[in-house]
């Protein structure tokens, strides 16, 4: 276990990482994993014999010794970042001798891995900012038509309003003149 | 009484209408199309398309129901004008008919602009928008003949309200009758509008009623000031003060 994590965290942390390219050979590291994975499984076994599960975990061919490991198919030409042998025997050293830099090494791994899934969150987020982008882009087009109808709905009404105040201003000066006319005329017969 | 109703329905309506204005714009979210299995294709292709445009709902459709609630108080009164004579059913009916010619305006006018935005085109010979501009003519007929008919218009313009009251459940039913034209709701009713935007609407109905209520107090009380104004003249012209 801590072998795959001291690959993992030496794999994130090779420069090529970040690349599309790096993809493959961190799948290539993955794949290393199993036969890793058995050395580290006699590491874990015989915890004084640090130098065989180092070797175990270094590179397939040492494995051989492992019956397990023996059997399984002839191991891949290992990638171009790979970590080195000797990096893997002294990190798992390291990390069996004190538990606390094994603990750094899984919260270091954690958090890599953390940033990559942040920035993919990044993408997935940039995306669909974008979406949103496009679908106001398509709002704003359609403000003009909004605002028209809104006007042609005040015009229309203003105008009505006018209308029906002057006229009642016009029939009311008018019924005021009738009234005088008639009322003048009662009064003042000729 | 009456005479304050106008002015607190005009109030009402003013103070709806920034109300509905401020939730129609902040409260109510963008709608891809009116039919929500059309979804996709609107999205896959852009045509038919309301997004923002949909605004526009809030104030064509309460317009398009105060037109109807118009043309049926204009065809109620006119029965009774032609039932029992009572020149204050003329005076509604008139009033009525006038105002559904406004908010009729209205409906042509948004619907028109909405056309464009979300089909492409001012116009299109539709069943609905063509039995509405048939209503919006009716209405305009209605007040050509009370203007220009002499004594005996205010019937014949009585026969044409009742005649326009007959014709607005066929094109209020219209929509269910297989016509493209957008249905408010997923069942072509209000009832099944989408909930955020259920108040807004009802918002939007009971302002422009207010304001159709105001408008038509207004009126019927111009078109008594006018029969006012007439009996008078007469009164004057048989007096001997007034010169024909």
């Amino acid at each position: 276990m801590k072998t795959i994590l001291c690959m993992l965290v030496l794999a994130v942390a090779s420069p090529s990482f970040a690349q599309p390219g790096s993809a493959g050979s961190a799948a290539g590291s993955g794949s290393a994993a199993p036969a890793a994975g058995s050395g580290a499984g006699s590491g874990s076994a015989a915890p004084a014999a640090g130098s065989g599960s180092a070797a175990g975990a270094g590179s397939a061919s040492a494995g051989s010794s492992d019956p397990g490991a023996g059997s399984a198919t002839p191991p891949p030409a290992p990638p171009v970042d790979e970590p080195t042998p000797g990096a893997h025997k002294a990190c798992v050293a390291a990390m069996n001798i004190d538990p606390n830099f094994a603990d750094r090494v899984i919260k270091t791994a954690e958090l890599r891995l953390q940033d990559k899934m942040n920035s993919e969150q990044v993408l997935k987020d940039l995306c669909t900012v974008r979406m949103h982008q496009e679908s106001q882009d398509e709002v704003a087009t359609n403000k003009r038509h909004v605002l028209l109808a809104y006007l042609a709905m005040w015009l229309v009404a203003a105008g009505f309003v006018l209308y029906l105040w002057r006229k009642q201003q016009a029939l009311k000066r008018e019924i005021v003149l009738l009234r005088n006319d008639l009322d003048a005329a009662t009064k003042d017969p000729k | 009484m009456s005479r304050y109703l106008a002015p607190v329905f005009t109030v009402l309506g003013a103070i709806g209408l920034v109300y509905s204005f401020w939730l129609v714009f902040n409260d109510t979210p963008l709608q891809y199309s009116m039919q929500p299995s059309d979804r996709h294709v609107v999205l896959a292709t852009g045509s038919g398309s309301l997004f923002f445009n949909q605004k526009i709902f809030f104030w064509h459709v309460p317009h398009a129901i105060m037109l109807f609630t118009a043309v049926g108080v204009a065809g109620v009164s006119s029965i009774a004008y032609l039932w029992k004579r009572n020149p204050k059913a003329d005076d509604i009916a008139l009033a009525a008919v006038q105002v559904a010619t406004v908010f009729g305006a209205v409906t042509l006018l948004t619907g028109s602009i909405w056309a464009k935005a979300a089909w492409g085109h001012w116009w299109i010979w539709e069943k609905r928008l063509t039995m509405s501009l048939l209503l919006w003519l009716t209405l305009v007929g209605y007040l050509l003949v009370r203007r220009y008919a002499g004594a005996s218009g205010e019937r014949i313009a009585a026969g044409m309200a009742v005649f326009a009251m007959i014709g607005v459940p066929f094109i209020y039913t219209m929509v269910g009758a297989g016509d493209n034209h957008p249905q408010a709701g997923s069942e072509g009713n209000v009832a099944t509008l989408n909930k955020d935007m259920m108040w807004p609407f009802w918002a939007s109905m009971l302002t422009f009623l207010s304001w159709f209520i105001a408008l038509t107090i207004t009126r019927v009380q111009s078109a008594r000031m006018e029969r006012e104004v007439r009996e008078l003249r007469e009164k004057g012209l048989d007096s001997g003060v007034l010169e024909s």
